[in-house]
């Protein structure tokens, strides 16, 4: 028969128990809401959603990493959204050089990245955009957005993302890097049945590719 | 008759050699940057060589998007600094620059070519021409990959 172990032995893995799956921050009651975001045509892809508990933080928990490729002398993927805190690496999937830089007020950094040699990971420690681009090729442009959520994705080329969330009122935002102005947030109460649909219109200007060389 | 660039490359080495021997008699005369018109000549020579190379059939691949400003600023900053001129040019050394950019011989050429077409156009003299060819001569082992 098992010993079952006295309740005082019991008490730091109960307190560890509470303490992942508040690191975790996922609940198991997290409800699927499906968010859209579109011009006056249609979708829009590369736009990042966030949602941010009302009257209240979201909880803390360690940032997932994200990577930054530069291929064939653009940065792929175009956009990463991360949470604040996060390192991203930025692996040159090139033969040649490049130099990545950023000017932004959430992170001003430069990195000189060679061919076969990893470079030091960069963290994001402020929340906003980040714009980067390559001293050495100045076509590249690509984008880090720092959010001070777990909660956030992507939108597909259709313009949809969805986010798995607890139950429970948040603030949605939207943020692509042609938008012609910020986006006003929304106020959402979430069922935590699910079923929650969340949509923006983001006016975007596309800026005209390839840029005149100067 | 016109002599190809690139055979007076090799002659250029040569000539090299005798500048050398002559530096010593020569030790008080001015610099090549200085007989060259000075920076603003030099950073003119740049433009007008990256402008050329950079939509020459025979050249302009390996300037597919990128920074213009920037390189033409630091290859005049190198060129200062090798010339004897009031610069000190800190960015990495020409092999890595030119890593993995797959540079052949015929491409090295064809922007000396237009380096010495740029230089004529400018009224730049024959023995400032070939020091400084003779100057960027060694770097084809660094720039030229493939």
């Amino acid at each position: 028969m098992m010993r079952r172990l006295p309740s005082k032995a019991m008490r730091p893995i109960r307190a560890m128990a509470a303490t992942m799956s508040i690191a975790i921050g996922l609940p198991v009651h997290a409800a699927t809401v499906t968010v859209s975001v579109g011009t006056a045509s249609g979708g829009l892809g590369q736009a990042i959603i966030y949602a941010i508990p009302t009257g209240g933080t979201a909880p803390r928990q360690a940032p997932r990493a994200a990577i930054v490729d530069q291929i064939n002398k653009e940065f792929v993927p175009f956009v990463v959204p991360v949470q604040t805190g996060a390192s991203v690496t930025f692996p040159n999937r090139d033969n040649i050089r490049h130099h990545v830089y950023s000017f932004s007020p959430a992170k001003v950094f430069d990195l000189k990245l060679y061919s076969g040699v990893a470079a030091k990971p960069v963290i994001f420690d402020k929340p906003g955009p980040v714009a980067l681009g390559c001293n050495i090729h100045d076509w590249m442009v690509g984008y880090v957005y720092v959010v001070d959520t777990p909660w956030f994705a992507k939108t597909d080329q259709a313009g949809a993302a969805t986010l798995e969330l607890p139950g429970g009122e948040y603030e949605f935002w939207a943020w692509h890097p042609w938008q012609n102005a910020e986006t006003a947030p929304q106020r959402v109460r979430i069922d935590a049945a699910g079923g929650s649909k969340v949509a923006f219109r983001v006016d975007i200007t596309t800026p005209k590719q390839p840029r005149a060389p100067q | 008759m016109q002599i190809p660039c690139f055979s007076r490359l090799g002659r250029a080495l040569a000539a090299a050699l005798l500048l050398h021997l002559a530096a010593a008699a020569h030790a008080q005369s001015a610099s090549l940057y200085e007989r060259l018109g000075g920076g603003d000549q030099l950073s003119a020579i740049v433009s007008d060589l990256i402008d050329r190379s950079r939509t020459g059939p025979g050249t302009s691949r390996s300037f597919e998007k990128v920074n213009l400003k920037r390189l033409k600023e630091q290859i005049t900053l190198h060129l200062c600094t090798l010339t004897g001129g009031p610069c000190s040019f800190a960015g990495d050394d020409l092999k890595t620059i030119h890593a993995g950019l797959n540079i052949t011989q015929a491409e090295f050429y064809g922007l000396v070519e237009v380096l010495c077409q740029v230089l004529d156009d400018r009224g730049i003299g024959t023995r400032e021409k070939n020091e400084l060819l003779a100057l960027l001569a060694p770097f084809k082992r660094d720039v030229v990959t493939k």
